[in-house]
Order: structure tokens, then sequence, then C-alpha cells
């Protein structure tokens, strides 16, 4: 098996350059095929490292040499642990199934060789960034899923609006890599070493606990993981990203790349726990970005940004478990998170294509007509997205979630973040339900969506309900398979007392209800008009887009406007140019009338006559003969000459590597 | 080690390339393009000799000729942007402003 890893993330990278260079051969439908047969191939791969021993023990590959620099020799090498088994699986699936849902849903664009190279190209990069055992190999993969995301985000990109919140959001996470590439370039400075295992090992070795260094490299990383994963202060750009198609949305900015950062810190945790502040510092990121999200998204009328505010609060409460230690309960989160979330956007997408383009969920609701599929599923995805008790994934990820940190530092107040989270998780997911399938619209439905639209809903729909059953919540009678299974390679969590802990599962079973109910008595008060207080400045995420704006974006163009002001007539001119020329206007009257109406007129007057008379004396016609013999050579000349003068870049490029190989010819031989 | 002849045949398939695509393409952005392969070609050429002779002055040559690419780009790529801006355009033929217009016949 282990000589086979390469084509998990080879085969959607073949796929991506064979609709790169072959794709003009193919017709529109084949595009789709190809892309889909790529990623098809990746997750059968996967699911063949599950049935062989890749469960047992961890596999490693090693392609090449990548760069070799004296003693450093970056490897081109994979490695496939539990923690990367279980990413895999995610990123693969559910990229499958997006693959599929795309058919339909882009059948009608142009430019589909664009969607399907970049569509496979991120899933080529996630898989690397997953599988990859060295910090620059995770590095390319991190920069190339950050690529695909700015590419896709922009598909759109002849409209002003989508191009710009793909350079938004390549900019705003660009911020969050540069902090990542210096904290590798700092553990490269340490040790001398990019290997994933051998850095952790020579960290947690040679570093002490709570140590500068290992404060500042864990605070670097976890500033890349935070510009990837939405989280507070660099989520500006999430909201926005709904821009772009709906399966992108799905695939990238909820189920895969904005969890990479959660698979960062999951996947250095040995370093996260060198340096405790740090650990706290993600809890308390994590505690914030979960409430910040959820209230974010209860004011929101654009039905993707409800979601993609979600998303951003979700990430949180994975955040939150990883600054608590519980590794494990983060990745599980990730895991039904990606299930869940992936298929309220596939919904959302296909109610939202079915009624025409329109995003607005008031609207939505007064169509109505909406897939019943659609609704059903979304219903499923909402459930599990506000964790209704028992019978969805949801519960049971986040429910450990609440549970685990209590017992951290601080616990308790995190704990209340959380909680105060997840009832308006509830809260803003049911009002959304209940304003777009139950508006004033008909319910009746008479648009049934395409197989291979519905059928990725399905599976996910079942998966958003089975996939919580793996863990059963601490102290409950039944398996754990998935913190035990884990157990090899990240610590099992701590939980409270038992008596605690079933106190606050009792209370996490009851939020997801409260919320339904609040949810319902919200929507009475919008349907009379009476908007939320602050209702303004939830929607806006806080005001935190006026406020970097402010902050940083119009200084930086003020900057360039006052740059830019010496080549307009304003501001240079205004500094330099006027002081100036008043001096040497007040200069030149000077000369003027003490040179010019003096001595030079005088001498102006004796060349005259000097002229007239050599004018008179010199041979008149030798002189005229001449000149113009002159000028009829010189005009001949260059109207030659002027033939070269044509004005076309190229030629003269040509003229001059002709004139190169010329010389060259002509010293060599 | 890599024969001296390999990075150099590879350096100058570099530097043609580019150079025909500099001389073939007529958008502004693609004949810059061009220039930077061409650049490349040039830097491997520098780093094949520092390694031919074991002398680090090449990579060295090579960090300079980056630095000076960098700066050679930012002036480019403003220099198109103002083309554009004065004249909307973007392709080599229509802007022949340098072309000798004078009338031949009439001077």
């Amino acid at each position: 098996m282990s000589q086979w890893l390469w084509l998990i993330p080879g085969t959607p990278l073949l796929g991506s350059l064979i609709i790169l260079f072959l794709g003009s051969l193919l017709r529109r439908k084949h595009l789709a095929m190809v892309a889909c047969c790529a990623s098809a191939a990746a997750f059968l791969v996967v699911v063949l490292a599950w049935l062989t021993e890749a469960t047992s023990q961890p596999l490693q590959q090693t392609l090449y040499t990548w760069v070799a620099v004296g003693e450093w020799r970056p490897m081109f090498g994979f490695t496939l642990d539990r923690l990367a088994l279980v990413m895999v699986s995610i990123v693969s699936s559910v990229g499958l199934l997006v693959h599929l849902y795309s058919v339909p849903f882009m059948a009608e664009e142009a430019d589909q060789r664009r969607y399907y190279f970049f569509l496979n190209l991120f899933l080529a990069g996630m898989l690397l960034l997953v599988l990859a055992d060295n910090l620059l190999l995770l590095y390319l993969g991190w920069e190339l899923v950050g690529l695909c995301s700015y590419a896709l985000i922009g598909f759109w990109y002849r409209d002003p609006p989508c191009s710009n919140a793909g350079r938004k959001a390549f900019i705003v996470t660009r911020i969050g890599d540069t902090a990542l590439a210096l904290g590798i370039f700092l553990l490269f400075s340490q040790f001398h070493e990019l290997s994933l295992s051998a850095l952790l090992t020579n960290a947690t070795t040679q570093w002490e606990k709570g140590s500068t260094l290992a404060t500042l490299a864990t605070l670097l990383i976890l500033g890349g993981a935070v510009g990837k994963s939405a989280q507070l202060p660099l989520q500006v750009w999430l909201p926005d990203a709904m821009l772009g198609p709906s399966p992108v949305s799905a695939l990238i900015h909820a189920a895969t790349m904005v969890t990479a950062g959660v698979y960062l810190i999951a996947r250095t945790h040995p370093l996260f726990e060198l340096a405790p502040h740090t650990q706290w510092l993600v809890a308390a990121i994590g505690a914030l970005t979960i409430v910040y999200g959820a209230s974010a998204a209860v004011a929101q009328s654009d039905f993707k940004k409800v979601l993609a505010y979600s998303t951003i609060s979700q990430i949180g409460y994975m955040f939150l478990a990883l600054g608590c230690g519980a590794y494990a309960i983060a990745l599980f989160h990730l895991t039904t998170h990606a299930f869940f979330k992936a298929l309220l956007f596939l919904s959302a997408g296909a109610v939202i294509r079915a009624s025409g383009d329109e995003h607005d969920i008031n609207s939505l609701g007064k169509i109505g007509n909406h897939p019943s599929i659609a609704r059903w599923t979304f219903l499923i995805g909402a459930a599990s997205l506000a964790g209704v008790p028992f019978i969805t994934a949801g519960f049971y990820s986040k429910d450990a979630i609440l549970v685990t940190a209590w017992s951290a530092p601080t616990g308790p107040l995190l704990w209340i973040f959380a909680a105060f989270g997840a009832l308006l998780t509830a809260i803003y997911i049911f009002r959304v339900y209940f304003l777009v399938f139950h508006g004033s619209g008909p319910r009746t439905s008479t648009i049934s969506l395409p197989y291979f639209m519905s059928l990725p809903l399905l599976i996910l729909a079942l998966l958003s309900i089975v996939s919580g059953f793996i863990e059963l919540p601490e102290g409950w009678p039944g398996p754990h398979l998935w913190s035990l299974w884990l157990a090899d390679e990240l610590a099992v969590a701590t939980f409270p007392p038992l008596t605690i802990t079933y106190t606050l599962q009792f209370i996490t079973a009851l939020l997801p209800l409260a919320g339904f109910s609040l949810a319902l008595w919200l929507i009475q008060r919008e349907q009379a008009y009476q908007s939320l207080p602050l209702a303004n400045f939830l929607r806006s995420g806080w005001g935190f887009d006026a406020f970097y704006y402010a902050m940083l974006v119009r200084p930086y163009l003020a900057l360039a406007r006052i740059l830019q002001a010496g080549e307009s007539k304003e501001g240079i001119t205004y500094i330099v140019v006027r002081p100036y020329r008043a001096l040497a206007r007040g200069v030149s009257d000077a000369v003027e009338t003490l040179l010019i109406e003096g001595a030079l007129t005088r001498i102006t007057r004796g060349f005259l006559a000097f002229a007239t008379f050599c004018r008179k004396g010199v041979e008149y016609k030798m002189l005229e003969a001449g000149i113009t013999s002159l000028v009829a050579a010189l005009r001949f000349s260059y109207t030659i000459l002027s033939t070269t003068q044509n004005g076309f870049l190229s030629r003269y490029a040509l003229v001059i590597s002709t004139g190169a190989v010329f010389f060259l010819g002509y010293w060599l031989w | 080690m890599i024969p001296l002849s390999h990075s150099l045949i590879i350096a100058a398939l570099l530097f043609v390339l580019g150079l025909a695509v500099v001389l073939l393409r007529r958008e502004l952005l693609f004949i810059l393009i061009g220039l930077e392969v061409m650049l490349n070609g040039v830097a491997l050429t520098a780093i094949a000799a520092g390694q031919y002779w074991g002398n680090a002055d090449g990579q060295v040559l090579v960090i300079m000729l980056l630095t000076v690419t960098a700066a050679e780009v930012v002036v480019a790529l403003i220099l198109v942007w103002l083309a554009f801006d004065h004249y909307k355009a973007v392709r080599v033929e229509t802007l022949t402003h340098l072309r000798d217009d004078t009338d031949r016949s009439t001077s």
C-alpha cells in the first residue's frame, strides 16, 4: 500500500493537468467526467488504504529529494497516519460528492475547463497538505489551496464584486500565510530540520515547557491557522467568499480548506503543549469566534452568508477543543461539520439555483416552490448544525467539546461562550429554515433535482446523522470508537467529574430546543417589521470590514494618492512648482529688462548688419546649389532609414536579436 | 552531479522559448512574461557555471539577478499600466507612437 500513497494527491493533479493541456480537445461533458474520475480515483485509493494495513500503522512514502542544499534535503514524501487518514477521507469523499454535484450545477456555465481545473487542483493541493511529511511540502499544499480558493471565489471574475472578493480572500489569508512561513523559518533556524516527526521530537526534547521560542513559534503557526480558518481577527474574507459558485463554497469554504488551520494545529500539537499561553489563546480565539460568527449569522439576510458566518462559528468550536487539548474531539467535530456544512451549502445552492439566483432569504420565502429533497436535506443539516439531541451527529461532537471545555483553564468562562454560541446557532439556522422553506410562497414543489445533485445530498444527509454514533458522549454506555482509535496519536481529552458532565450534557441538550423556540419568536418579530437591536451592527459582521477599511485600506489609499500627486497637477504643484515658478519669473523679468532690452538688442542689430553683408558678398547661387544637393542626399538616406522606424516593438526586438546572433556568430567562428 | 551541458541546454531552451514569446506574442504582458523566462534562462546559466567551477559567485549573481528582475517587473508593470491608462491598449501593434510619421512626399 505504502508505494501507492502518491496516487492520493497524484490522481487529482493528473486530472487537472489533463484538463489544462488537453481540455480544448475534450467536450464539455467529458471535462466533467475527467474531473470526477480523478477525484473518484483518489477516493478509491483512500478506501484501499482503509482496507489494508493503513489503519494499524503509519504509512510512509518518499518520492524523491525535492531540494538538496548541503546537509539539508527536504524530501517529497508523504505520511499517512491516523490523523492524516481521517483528513484524507473527509477531503476525498466530500470532494468526490461535490464534483458529482457540480456536473449538473455547472452544466450551463461557460469556462468549465477553468472550473474543473481549479477544482481538481484544489483537491490535489489539499491532499498534499494533509499527507505532507515535512513543513515545506505542507506549505506548498497550503499555498496551492489558497490559490485555488482565490481563483474559484472569483470564478465569475467579470463581475467586479466577485473578483474583489477573491482578491480580498487572497490578501487576508496571505497575512496568515506570512506568519506561518515565518514560523517555519523559525523552526528551521532552531532545528535545521523540516520533517514533521523529527521536528516535533526535537522540540519536545530540547525546548522547555513555556519557553519563549516555543511560544513564538506556536504564535506564528497560530497566525497561519487563524488566517486560513477564518478566525478572529482574520475572518473578514470568508463571508465575501460566498460570491463563488455554491459547490465551491461547500467544498472549500465549509468542509475542507478552512479546516486546514485546525489540521495544522492538531498536527503540531506537541509544540502547542510546550506553550500553555498560546494554547489558552487558541481556546480564547475559538470561544470569541463562536459568539462572533453565531451572533453575526442571526442578522444576515443573504442565504449563503448565514452559512458562511456559521462556518466561522463552527470552526471556533474546533479551535476551542484544540485549545483545551482535546485534539481528537476537535477532529471529530471537523468530520461531522464537514458533512453537515457541505450538505447545508449544497442544498442551499440547489434552492438558490432553482429560484433563479435569488440569495435573499425573505425573497426566497416568497418565491417558495423549492425542491423537496433540498428542503428535507437542509432540515437534516440544520438539525445537525444546531445539535438536536440524540439523533444528529452535530449533537455528539458539539456536546463533547462543551464538556471538555469546562475542565480547561478558565473553563467555565469558555463554556459560557460556547454554550451561548450553541444557543445562537440553533436560533439562526432555524430562522433561516423557517424563513426560506415556510415563507409565504407555495410549499409544494414542482422542481425535481437531477440525479447527480440529489445523490450527494442524500449521502451527506445520511452521514450527517450517523457519523455521530461512533463516539458517544462521556459517561454514556456505548462505544467511544473515535477517541480510542486516535488515542495513539492524539491524547484523550480530559473531562470534568461525572456529575458535572451529566449536568453540562443536559444543558447542551436543552439549548437547541430553546434556540428553536426563540427562532420562531424572532421570525414573528421580523415579520412585524421589528428588527433586532443591533441588527445592522451584527449584519455587518460587527463592523470589522468598516474598521479594517478605515484603519488599513484608507490610509494605504491616501498614501498612494499622495505619491500619485507627483504625477498630477494638484499635489506637488502647490508645494514645489508654484513657488519655484514665481521665483523663476521674477529673475527672468529682471534679466530681460537688463540684458535683452539693453545689450542684446544692440548685438543682434550688429549681427544682422553682418549677415546682410555676407549675403551680398558671398556667391549666392553657389551656396544654394550646395545646400540643395546636401538636402537631397539627406532626404534620400532618410527615406531609406525611416522604414526601419515603423514603431512595431516586435520588429525592433527581432532586429536586435538578429544583430546579437550575427555578432555572436562572428565572434565564435 | 548534473553535467554542465544539460543545464546549459535547458538554459538555452528557456532563453529561446522566452525570445520566441517576445518576438511572436503581441500582448505587452506576454512580452513581459517572455522577458522573465529569458532572464530565468540566464540565471540558470549562472547557477550551472557556478556549480561547474565549484564557486558560489554564480548563486550570488542569481540572487542579485532576482532582485533586479523584481525591480524591473515593478517598473515594467507600471509602464504597461500607464500605457493602458493613456492609450487603452495592451497590444503592441497599437502602440506605434514611435513610428516616423513625417510625410515624405512634401518635405
